[in-house]
C-alpha cells in the first residue's frame, strides 16, 4: 500500500514536470556502502528536473584513487564518501571545487573540517568494539570497558581485528589506538598492540569476515569482541525479527576519548558540466529531508542538526562525548607509516 | 611448379591481395590488443613510472626493498606452482576418464566441473568457511570423532585454504584443455605398443605422456598465471599474513595511492609471467606433434568390466563431488537463517525491499549476465579463431621472422592473465575517458574487458588442437578441389569443433562470473548477477549476507544452464571426418 502511494506521488511528480523539458543529468560518484531510499532521491529529480545517475567506485579510497585518475575528464559532477582519513589525499589532488553551501549554518563546526569546504560533511559515525553479551552472561565475565582491557589475560584470545592496510574500520580502530596511546614513550601505540598480539588478537583483512564468520554472536565464530561500528547493535535489534527483542543481542563498548570519528564528506568535482546543479545536489544532500533519510539506511549519524535521528540510535548508539581526534593532516601524513609499523608489530 | 603456382593464383587471387586479406585478418585481434592491453596499460604505467625516470633508478631500489619485493616474488611464485601441481594432479585422473570414457552424466559432471570458475571469491570464501572455518562442517566432524565438543579447527586464512580453493577454481582449465587432448588421441596408438609387449603403465608413459605433453603443459601455465596473479582468494581464503605481488599492487595503489610502487610491481609481475611464457612457447613448439585427431565417438567407450567401472567412478565421480560440496553449502546456506531452514533471504531477494539504489530485480541482472556472456563468446571467438590461426601458421615456420612473430603474439595474447587487474582498470579509467577513443560508461566496454580476460583461455584451447591437424589432409582435401573455405569447413571444423565448445565455454563463465571490470564501467540498468552479489555483501545484516548466498545460487543455475546449451555443439552434426 505505501509502496502504491509512493509510486503515485512519484508518478505525479513527473507529471508535474513541464513536458517536453528533457531532465538534465547529473553523475554522482559514491563508494559501494551509499545507500538512500529511492522517492527521497526522486524527490530531488522531480525538483530540478534532473536525472540522478550513481556510480559506485568500490571502497573509499579506491573511489577517491578513480576520481583523481580522471581528474581531466571527470568520471562524475559529483563525489561522496570521501572520509577523513582520506580527505588530505582529495585535497591535495585538488580535484574539488569549493562551495559554501549555504545549509553549512545549520552544521556543527567540529565536523566541518575543510576550512576550503571543498569538502562537506554528510554524515560521521565511530568506531567501536562489539562484544557479545549472552558469551559474556555465560562465562560469568563482565565485558572490557577500556583499551587497556583488552590486553588482560582474562581476555585472552577473544579479540577480532581488521586489517587497518585493507578495511576502513581497522585503520580507524588503529588510529584511536594512535589517538589514545600517543606516538612516543613505554605505554605509546606500538607496545599496546605487541601487547595485543601477545594476548592473541585475531586479525582478518575485511570487516565482513570479522563480523560474520568469526564473532561469535552471527553463530559460527568463537570469538566475543570484534572491531566494528556504534550503530551495529542498533542494527542487530532493528533487523531482528519473531520474537523482536528488546534489547540488542551485541554491546557496544565506547571507551572516552578512544572511539575514532569517521566523518564522509561530499564535494563538486572539478570540470562539472553542470555546476549550478551538482551544488544543488550537496545542498540536497545536507539538507533534512536526505539527512533524516541516512540513519536507517547508511546506519551513521547525519551532520544537520535539525535533521532527526531514530530513537533507537539515541538509546543504543550514543554519540561518544569525547571521541579519538587526530586532525585529518596528520592522519594524511603518518597513515602509511603506522600501517606499515602496525604490520611489523602483529603480523611479522 | 609453375603450374602449381598458376594454380594457387587462380584459385586464391593474386599473392598481393592474398596478404593484404591475412594482414586483415590477422589485425584485428592484434588492434583488439594494442587498444585495450597495451594502451591502457601504458597510460598507467607511464603515469607510475614518470618519477621513477626522473628520480632516478635508486627508486626502484628503494621500492623493492620497502615493499619486500624478494619475499613477495618467492611467496607469489611458490603458491601458484603449488596450485599447479595440485590442478595438474588432481585433473590428470579426472582427464583421462572424460577423455577416455563414455559414462550416463558425462555432460552433466563435465557442466559441474565448470561452475565454480563463475563463482564470485568471496562467495567462494564463504563456502570454505561454512566447511573448513571456525564452527564449519571440519570443525563439528572433528569434534564428533574426538568428543570433544570444545574443540577448534579452522583451516581458514592459511596457505592451504588458498591451494584448495585454487584447485576448486582451476580443476576444470585442466580437465578441460587435456580431457579435451585426450579425447583426440587415437587409441590405437597405446594399442599398438601394448600389442608389441609394453606393459600398461609404459605405454601410457611412452606413448600417450608426451603427446599430451602441449595440452599438460598449456593447462599449467594458464592455472600458473591465474594463481600467480590472483588477487581474492589470498586476501580473503590467504589472511593478513600471506601477501602476494597482485595484494600488494592493490596495496599500494589503492590504499597508499602510491603509483610509482604500484607501476614497478605490476612491471615485475608481467615480466614475470612474460617469461614463464616464453619458456613454455619455446618448450612446447619443440613437443607439438602432428596427428591425425579422432572424434569422441572413436575413443572413448564406456567401462567395461568392474576395474574400469571403479576407476571411472574413483577419478570421474568422486573429484568432482568435492567440488559439489562447496557449491551445496553455498545452495544450503541461502535456505539457513539462524541455524533454522528458512525461505526469508529468497522472500527478500523477489520483494526487493531494503536494497540500495544500485539494486535492480536479480532476474534482470541474470538477464544482463546472459547477454553481456553472450557477446563476450561472440567477441572472443571472433578475435581468437585469426589469432589462433595466425600464432599457428607463424610458428610453423620454426624460426625466421615469422616464427619470432608468432611467438611474441602468443605471449602477448596471454598477457591478460599476467596483469594486475587494479593497474588495467585504472589504467582504463586514464585511457578511456579520451575523445579518441570516448567509450568510458558504454556498454560495450563490459564484453570488451571480458573477452580480454577470456581470450588467453579461447586461444589456449584453439591451439593445441589446430597445430595437431596434419596438413596433409587439407592438401589432400585440395587435391581433391576443395577451396580454402570448404578445406575450413569439412577438415578444420570437425577436428576443432571439440575446442570450439571448450572456447566457448570458458568465454561464457569468464564473463558470467566477472566482477571487476563491470563493478567499474557498470551503470545500475547494466548491472550483473556478480555485481549484485558484491552489493549485498557489502551490506551490513545477516538478510544481505543470505540474500548473496541465494543470488551465488542463481548464478550456478545460469553458469550450468549456460554450459548444458554450450555442450550441445559438441555433439550436434556429424562427428566423423
Amino acid at each position: 500500500m505505501k509502496r502504491t502511494i509512493l509510486l503515485a506521488l512519484f508518478a505525479a511528480a513527473l507529471v508535474a514536470v513541464p513536458l517536453g523539458a528533457t531532465p538534465t543529468l547529473l553523475r554522482v560518484m559514491t563508494h559501494s556502502s551509499f545507500a538512500a531510499t529511492p522517492s527521497v532521491i526522486a524527490a530531488f529529480e522531480a525538483a530540478n528536473n534532473a536525472k540522478v545517475q550513481f556510480t559506485a567506485g568500490g571502497d573509499g579510497g579506491e573511489t577517491l584513487n578513480k576520481a583523481i585518475l580522471a581528474k581531466s575528464d571527470p568520471l562524475a559532477d559529483v563525489l561522496y564518501g570521501v572520509d577523513n582519513t582520506f580527505m588530505g589525499r582529495a585535497l591535495a589532488a585538488d580535484i574539488l571545487d569549493p562551495y559554501d553551501s549555504p545549509l553549512l549554518a545549520s552544521i556543527p563546526s567540529d565536523l566541518d573540517l575543510d576550512s576550503s569546504h571543498r569538502l562537506l560533511p554528510v554524515d560521521f559515525g565511530y568506531i567501536s568494539l562489539n562484544y557479545d553479551k549472552k558469551y559474556f552472561t555465560d562465562k560469568g565475565l563482565m565485558p572490557p570497558t577500556t583499551l587497556e582491557d583488552l590486553v588482560q589475560p582474562r581476555y585472552k584470545g577473544l579479540v577480532i581485528v581488521e586489517n587497518p592496510a585493507t578495511s576502513s574500520p581497522g585503520l580507524a580502530f588503529l588510529l584511536a589506538t594512535v589517538a589514545h596511546f600517543g606516538t612516543t614513550g613505554s605505554s605509546a601505540w606500538q607496545t599496546y598492540w605487541s601487547n595485543l598480539r601477545k594476548n592473541d588478537v585475531l586479525v582478518v583483512n575485511g570487516w565482513e569476515d570479522a563480523y560474520y564468520n568469526e564473532f561469535s554472536e552471527q553463530g559460527k565464530g568463537k570469538r566475543p569482541i570484534v572491531v566494528s561500528y556504534a550503530t551495529s547493535p542498533a542494527y542487530e535489534l532493528y533487523n531482528a525479527t519473531d520474537p523482536k527483542p528488546t534489547e540488542p543481542p551485541t554491546g557496544n563498548i565506547i571507551p572516552e576519548g578512544s572511539s575514532f570519528r569517521q566523518v564522509e564528506f561530499v564535494g563538486v568535482l572539478k570540470g562539472t558540466k553542470v555546476p549550478a546543479l551538482a551544488r544543488k545536489f550537496v545542498d540536497f544532500m545536507l539538507d533534512t529531508a536526505f539527512q533524516a533519510d541516512i540513519p536507517l539506511q547508511m546506519w551513521v549519524y547525519p551532520t544537520n542538526r535539525n535533521a532527526p535521528v531514530p530513537d533507537l540510535f539515541k538509546t543504543f548508539a550514543p554519540v561518544p562525548a569525547t571521541p579519538a581526534n587526530i586532525a585529518p593532516a596528520i592522519i594524511d601524513a603518518q597513515r602509511d607509516t603506522w600501517i606499515k609499523a602496525w604490520t611489523q608489530i602483529v603480523l611479522r | 611448379m609453375d603450374a602449381d603456382r598458376a594454380e594457387v593464383r587462380r584459385r586464391y587471387g593474386p599473392p598481393l591481395l592474398r596478404f593484404a586479406a591475412g594482414a586483415g585478418f590477422a589485425a584485428i585481434p592484434v588492434l583488439f590488443l594494442c587498444l585495450f592491453l597495451i594502451y591502457p596499460l601504458e597510460r598507467i604505467l607511464a603515469l607510475g613510472l614518470g618519477p621513477v625516470f626522473s628520480g632516478g633508478f635508486s627508486i626502484i631500489a628503494r621500492i623493492a626493498r620497502e615493499t619486500d619485493l624478494t619475499r613477495l616474488l618467492l611467496a607469489s611464485g611458490a603458491q601458484a606452482l603449488a596450485s599447479t601441481v595440485l590442478s595438474v594432479m588432481l585433473g590428470l585422473p579426472i582427464a583421462y576418464v572424460f577423455g577416455r570414457y563414455s559414462f550416463p552424466g558425462k555432460g552433466i559432471l563435465r557442466t559441474l566441473l565448470g561452475i565454480p570458475f563463475v563463482l564470485p571469491t568471496v562467495v567462494v570464501a564463504s563456502a570454505f568457511v561454512e566447511l573448513i572455518g571456525s564452527g564449519g562442517l571440519l570443525e563439528k566432524a572433528a569434534a564428533l570423532i574426538t568428543g570433544n565438543a570444545g574443540v577448534q579447527l579452522s583451516l581458514t586464512r592459511s596457505i592451504g585454504a588458498v591451494l584448495l580453493a585454487h584447485v576448486f577454481y582451476n580443476l576444470s582449465v585442466v580437465v578441460r584443455i587435456v580431457g579435451g587432448a585426450w579425447s583426440s588421441l587415437d587409441p590405437r596408438l597405446e594399442e599398438a605398443a601394448r600389442t608389441l609387449g609394453v606393459g600398461r603403465f609404459a605405454a601410457f608413459r611412452r606413448v600417450t605422456l608426451p603427446l599430451l605433453f602441449p595440452a599438460l603443459f598449456a593447462s599449467s601455465l594458464l592455472v600458473f598465471a591465474f594463481c600467480f596473479s590472483s588477487f581474492g582468494v589470498i586476501l580473503v581464503l590467504g589472511g593478513p599474513r600471506i601477501g602476494t605481488l597482485e595484494t600488494e599492487i592493490y596495496r599500494q595503489a589503492v590504499s597508499m595511492f602510491d603509483l610509482p610502487s604500484a607501476a614497478v610491481l605490476s612491471i615485475v609481475q608481467l615480466v614475470v609471467t612474460a617469461a614463464v611464457m616464453y619458456g613454455y612457447s619455446r618448450v612446447q613448439a619443440r613437443m607439438s606433434v602432428i596427428q591425425n585427431l579422432k572424434p569422441e565417438s572413436l575413443t572413448a567407450r564406456g567401462p567395461r568390466n568392474m576395474g574400469e567401472k571403479i576407476t571411472v567412478s574413483l577419478f570421474g565421480f568422486l573429484p568432482i563431488m568435492g567440488l559439489v560440496v562447496p557449491m551445496l553449502a553455498l545452495a544450503s546456506g541461502s535456505f539457513i537463517s539462524r541455524g533454522v531452514v528458512s525461505a526469508s533471504f529468497w522472500k527478500a531477494l523477489v520483494s526487493g525491499t531494503g536494497h540500495s539504489l544500485f539494486w535492480i530485480s536479480p532476474l534482470l541482472a541474470a538477464g544482463n549476465s546472459f547477454l553481456f556472456a553472450l557477446e563476450t563468446v561472440a567477441f572472443s571467438l571472433v578475435l581468437g579463431i585469426p589469432a589462433a590461426y595466425l600464432i599457428a601458421w607463424g610458428q610453423g615456420a620454426r624460426g625466421g621472422f615469422r616464427g619470432v612473430g608468432a611467438s611474441v603474439l602468443d605471449i602477448l595474447f596471454l598477457l591478460p592473465l599476467g596483469t594486475s587487474a587494479v593497474t588495467l582498470g585504472f589504467g582504463f579509467i586514464l585511457s578511456m575517458g579520451a575523445p579518441a577513443l570516448n567509450l568510458r560508461g558504454s556498454a560495450i566496454l563490459i564484453p570488451i574487458a571480458h573477452s580480454l580476460v577470456a581470450l588467453p583461455l579461447v586461444i589456449r584451447s584453439l591451439l593445441g588442437p589446430l597445430r595437431s591437424i596434419n596438413p596433409r589432409m587439407r592438401q589432400a582435401a585440395a587435391v581433391l578441389g576443395a577451396g580454402p573455405t570448404r578445406v575450413r569447413l569439412e577438415i578444420d571444423l570437425p577436428v576443432l569443433r571439440r575446442a570450439f565448445v571448450a572456447a566457448a565455454a570458458f568465454a561464457f563463465t569468464v564473463s558470467l562470473g566477472e566482477f571487476g571490470a563491470t563493478a567499474l564501467l557498470t551503470r545500475p540498468e547494466l548491472v550483473t548477477l556478480p555485481v549484485l552479489i558484491y552489493d549485498s555483501l557489502g551490506r551490513p545484516g545477516a538478510s544481505n549476507q543470505g540474500q548473496a548466498l541465494a543470488l551465488s545460487t542463481i548464478l550456478m543455475l545460469a553458469c550450468a544452464a549456460g554450459l548444458a546449451a554450450i555442450e550441445k555443439f559438441r555433439t550436434r552434426g556429424t562427428e566423423a571426418f
